[in-house]
């Protein structure tokens, strides 16, 4: 009697006992599942060791966060100088300014308070806010405004449009705990308020997008369980069954308590987005089962005995499935490497739940399905079509084009290794949100926003001076207007700002609003007598968004009409290169805070680990099945279909302009496991049914037409639920993780059928025929 | 029935190509990233414009950045200077040699039309603020602390001339190789009869608060100024009276040129005041195509009588002669 034929007798036998265990520790992780919250914890999105974070988290509070609001108000008619846009525009900054979590500091509107134009009088020079506490009413008053803000460029074309139809209000948020969904929920009451038939209100910032993200959660949702149904209408076709339609959703079901339960177990959060990974493992826990139903019908034909058909067809699939689950936990556990705390949590919490499977799927599938006192009847699917085909298919991978097949499979990995390593895009690779579709709300609020100003993505380059009052010196702000200026040379920045265009100013304001004195004086003592002039004349926290109060550190804050990963990737280098190349003597430029800067870490980290994580999970799949099959040629056949699947995903990724990111990266990542279980099937039936006929031929032929018509039928009902998501999502990422997701089955599924089989057909190895 | 494995073979893998093309099908439009073909930027500052002839004209402005125009203003290339102080005031008085005068003395000489700019040394620290030359020997630069310099020689060497009180000087217009006028802080105009020697105070009959930014002289006998509040004040006598214009606006303004009747001058908040009678009715030019609220800093009447304007936020405005429409030439158009 072999192993697993033990494993499978012990676990019937006592069946009763570990029924009863498995209903309690479902009951108990089912009972935790209430301590499971859904939120996104933006802390956890960022690697917290990266450098740049580093300085994103130090500067956060003092110059702004990556987590912006941008409101802007535009008129169809007309620009915004009277007196009905103006009250709305008072009103918005009056009430975005009571949201919870809302920096006061960081808070900006032609209508704050600190925003303030440099007025000279015969007292000397007055800060006074360009448009608070009260709107102007008059034409004169009106006629001042514009030539306050047009003379202003911290203003003109940053806070106001430079064809003077559009406002901008941009808030901060803090980023310890933000909540998304209220501030979503505030922001839209308070702009549907002020919104008219001549007033529109564009909100766009991360705050916005990821409450997007959480008012399509129930569609999301929604989704998933119309493809539940979908896939359990094709388990009744398949099987003719509601009982054999049931076990392989049980075990979906149970699985789900369980990895939700270890979630809540852990005290973790649930982010909204990966709800396609549980979802793929759960899909994976119906695959094992509709193999165990598939084995059992066939062991029952023969053995006519429930119990024993359950021992059998536990015994045949336990190998398999046994190495299935582990190669696809250790697969999953493998992200943990990636310095990501939502990476790790996804690989600790998965990883558990992918390795639950085996008592979810494989074990209580054939316990309930020992209890069944009238087993199903298979006989009729058994001369199917598809069985016909696949009989056919068997024929054809031992037949002469074998060679034909291996031939193009070879060149065909190789042309892709080479494409996809080229094509690929780290980070995003589309403008606005790859999370939405282009014509959705936010990426059309996105668009009009760059349209209309520098830019929604903020990078914040820190100047960190040596010692306190660093920033009096010319020197340095001087370097900082001409970092300013080249990297506005780049087509992506829409805009720079620093403390060098605030010192210009008020010397412009000082010296008769003469434009030839918008300059960077030369000396520290005049920069300091400005910066005296200005705060007799102002109120604290005037230059909040500029300098700290002891004038030793800045910042400089690019505006970027977008965050694609080429668009990143470009600014930091500019940024390196200018910083490398104007090193100063009492301070440093430090990279990178703000929305940028932080999706620069990210993306660093993703392209860092992104290839050591395929490759490694390639490792382990080749090493579970070399140690399992005691064969490297076992290892190489299963991990180069597998390859093979994955790199052709990865090459319709590239295609279809999909960026490997923090979202997209951990399904590509677990989805290189997913055919592992098709193959294994596959081939420990092939190698059973040549203990049994003596010849690799029909070994195959029968392999394919049983353990494949069942991965056959599991990869299509998967397919059949999933592809759905492409066409109805009205989020984009689950749309596309959909379409990805179904390819990599499906070429998983020609991997198992075909591949596998052709491989071994013609190199007939030893761990198949000893 | 002989099952054909060949053509199986053959249908399977043209089945998985064209799955891989459907999907390409659907790749995005690549993002636009063409530049405006201005190579201005939004964070550029003009402070001085100068032609030669209707085709060369050359601008300078912030960070030493020159830029020059071929085609009457139409298209702009990058001059290098390899300096990064901010330029103040430039003057061709060919389409070979030109000079611009900025921060801290510095004074930049080309005469192959701004391929190559040179320095050239008078020893001061004080901004220059304005520069004419008369002839490709003779001209003067003024500036901060009523420094005042002159060179007969092309700028290989200068002399002080400056006055002894400390006011900014912010303009200076010379008519032939003695006499010239300079204009700045506290109403403050001095002219000049022996090319710089002596200078003496014209009285303006302005308050002392005001200050005069430019000054422009067609010939020896008719003149303008402009500084601030508005400020246009003219004479027909050489600057023995000058008479202060009504303009009915408050804005500084910044520069001022003159062409037998026609004038124009510019100011901040986009101002641009345009006169057909040498200067005593001045009408703001209004265009319903086109408004700047910008700071203007800087204008020349170029041979053809068309004007370039320049200014705040990388402003340039070509203004045709014909109807005065205005030609935008601004980052503002930027999409």
């Amino acid at each position: 009697m072999s192993w697993s034929h033990k494993i499978a007798k012990y676990v019937i036998d006592h069946r009763f006992t570990i029924l009863l265990g498995t209903i309690f520790i479902t009951l108990f992780l089912g009972w935790q599942i209430r301590r499971l919250e859904m939120y996104t914890n933006f802390d956890d999105l960022l690697p917290q060791e990266h450098p740049y974070v580093k300085v994103h988290n130090q500067f956060r509070d003092l110059f702004g966060g990556a987590n912006v609001v941008q409101l802007v108000v535009m008129v169809k008619e007309g620009d915004i100088y009277n007196p009905n846009t103006l009250t709305k525009i008072q009103r918005l900054t009056n009430t975005i300014q009571k949201i919870p979590g809302v920096n006061y500091n960081q808070l900006f509107s032609i209508s704050h308070r600190k925003i303030k134009n440099l007025q000279a009088s015969s007292w000397g020079i007055q800060a006074k806010s360009i448009m608070w506490p009260n709107i102007p009413t008059t034409k004169a008053e009106m006629k001042k405004l514009k030539d306050v803000i047009y003379g202003d460029e911290t203003v003109y074309g940053i806070l106001v449009s430079r064809d003077g139809k559009a406002a901008l209000i941009s808030a901060t948020f803090l980023e310890e705990r933000i909540n998304f969904k209220g501030i979503f929920k505030d922001i839209n009451e308070m702009c549907d308020k002020e919104q008219d038939s001549n007033t529109i209100i564009y909100r766009t910032g991360e705050p916005m997008l990821y409450g997007w993200i959480y008012h399509y959660f129930g569609q999301m949702v929604f989704i998933s369980v119309i493809t539940v149904f979908i896939m359990l209408s094709l388990l009744f076709f398949y099987f003719r069954s509601f009982l054999f339609m049931l076990i392989p959703i049980t075990a979906g079901i149970i699985s789900c308590i369980w990895g939700t339960g270890f979630a809540g177990l852990i005290g973790s959060n649930f982010d909204p987005l990966i709800l396609v990974i549980p979802f793929l493992i759960t899909a994976r826990a119906i695959s094992h089962s509709v193999q165990m139903l598939e084995r059992y019908t066939e062991e029952f034909d023969q053995l006519q005995d429930v119990k024993k058909a359950s021992i059998a067809s536990l015994a045949g699939l336990f190998p398999p499935g046994l190495l299935g689950v582990i190669t696809d936990g250790a697969g999953i556990l493998i992200i943990a490497i990636i310095p990501i705390p939502i990476m790790q949590k996804l690989a600790y919490i998965c990883g558990f739940w992918a390795f639950s499977v085996i008592f979810s799927a494989v074990f209580l599938n054939n316990m309930l399905l020992s209890y069944l006192s009238n087993p199903v009847k298979a006989h009729e699917i058994k001369k199917t079509l598809l069985e016909k085909a696949l009989k056919h298919l068997g024929l054809w991978t031992i037949g002469r084009g074998r060679w034909v097949n291996l031939g193009i499979l070879v060149l065909l990995i190789g042309v892709l290794s080479i494409f996809t390593t080229k094509k690929l895009t780290i980070g995003d690779a589309h403008p606005g949100s790859p999370l939405l579709w282009p014509d959705s709300v936010y990426n059309m609020s996105a668009d009009i926003v760059n349209k209309n100003f520098p830019g929604t993505d903020e990078l914040s380059i820190v100047v960190e001076g040596k010692k306190p009052k660093t920033m009096y010196s010319s020197e340095v702000l001087k370097k900082m207007e001409e970092f300013q200026f080249y990297l506005e040379e780049s087509s992506d920045v829409g805009g720079t700002l620093s403390l060098a265009d605030v010192v210009s100013k008020i010397n412009m304001k000082v010296n008769e609003d003469n434009l030839k004195w918008a300059v960077i004086p030369a000396t520290t003592e005049a920069i300091a007598q400005l910066f005296w002039v200005y705060t007799n004349g102002g109120d604290p926290g005037d230059f909040d968004r500029y300098v700290d109060y002891n004038n030793q550190y800045s910042n400089i804050i690019a505006f970027f009409k977008d965050h694609r990963g080429d668009t990143i990737r470009n600014a930091i280098k500019r940024a390196k290169d200018f910083i490398a190349q104007n090193q100063l003597k009492d301070a440093k430029f430090e990279l990178a805070g703000g929305l940028i800067g932080i999706l620069a870490a990210v993306n660093e980290v993703v392209a860092t680990f992104s290839e050591q994580v395929r490759i490694l999970i390639f490792v382990t799949i080749f090493l579970f099945c070399a140690i399992t099959y005691r064969s490297f040629v076992a290892g190489f056949i299963l991990t180069f279909s597998v390859a093979l699947a994955d790199f052709i995903s990865v090459a319709v990724m590239a295609y279809k302009d999909i960026g490997l990111n923090i979202n997209t990266l951990p399904v590509a990542s677990v989805g290189v496991g997913i055919g592992i279980d098709y193959a294994l099937y596959v081939v420990s039936r092939i190698k059973e049914e040549f203990a049994i006929t003596r010849d690799i031929g029909s070994a195959i032929v029968i392999g394919i037409s049983t353990s494949g018509k069942a991965v056959t039928f599991t990869a299509t009902t998967l397919i059949g639920g999933i592809i759905m998501w492409y066409f109805v999502s009205s989020v984009r990422f689950q749309a596309e993780m959909g379409f990805l997701l179904s390819l990599l089955m499906f070429f998983n599924m020609l991997g198992a059928i075909i591949v596998v089989p052709t491989l071994i057909s013609i190199f007939k190895p030893t761990f198949i025929t000893r | 029935m002989k099952f054909n494995y060949w053509a199986l073979t053959f249908v399977f893998w043209l089945a998985i190509f064209s799955s891989c093309n459907r999907a390409e099908g659907d790749k995005n439009t690549p993002h636009d990233s063409s530049r405006d073909s201005l190579p201005f930027s939004f964070r550029d500052k003009f402070y001085g414009v100068s032609s030669s002839d209707p085709q060369n004209i050359w601008m300078v402005g912030h960070l030493g950045k020159v830029f020059h125009s071929s085609d009457g203003g139409m298209r702009w290339e990058h001059q290098i200077t390899n300096v990064q102080e901010p330029l103040f005031e430039v003057d061709f008085v060919d389409s070979h040699n030109g000079w611009a005068v900025g921060n801290l003395g510095l004074i930049l000489h080309t005469s192959d039309g701004g391929k190559t700019w040179k320095r050239q040394v008078f020893e001061t620290d004080k901004q220059l603020y304005g520069v004419d030359f008369v002839d490709e020997d003779t001209g003067w630069a003024v500036g901060y602390y009523g420094i005042i310099i002159n060179t007969i020689d092309g700028g290989s060497s200068w002399q002080d001339q400056s006055i002894v009180e400390d006011i900014a000087l912010n303009g200076v217009s010379f008519v032939d190789q003695n006499t010239g006028w300079v204009v700045g802080e506290f109403a403050t105009i001095m002219h000049t009869k022996d090319a710089g020697k002596h200078w003496e105070k014209q009285e303006t009959g302005l308050g002392e608060g005001i200050t005069l930014f430019g000054v422009h002289f067609s010939n020896s006998l008719e003149g303008l100024a402009v500084g601030m509040d508005g400020t246009i004040i003219r004479t027909t006598d050489g600057g023995v009276h000058w008479a202060n214009q009504k303009t009915g606006v408050a804005q500084n303004l910044f520069s001022v040129k003159a062409k037998k009747k026609f004038g124009i001058t510019v100011g901040a908040s986009g101002t641009i005041l345009i006169t057909h009678d040498g200067g005593t009715e001045w009408k703001h030019l209004v265009s319903s195509s086109f408004r700047t609220y910008n700071w203007l800093t800087c204008l020349d009447i170029i041979g053809n009588g068309h004007v370039i304007v320049a200014g705040g936020h990388g402003t340039m405005l070509r203004l045709r002669k014909e109807d005065f429409n205005i030609s935008l030439r601004s980052p503002e158009n930027r999409g």
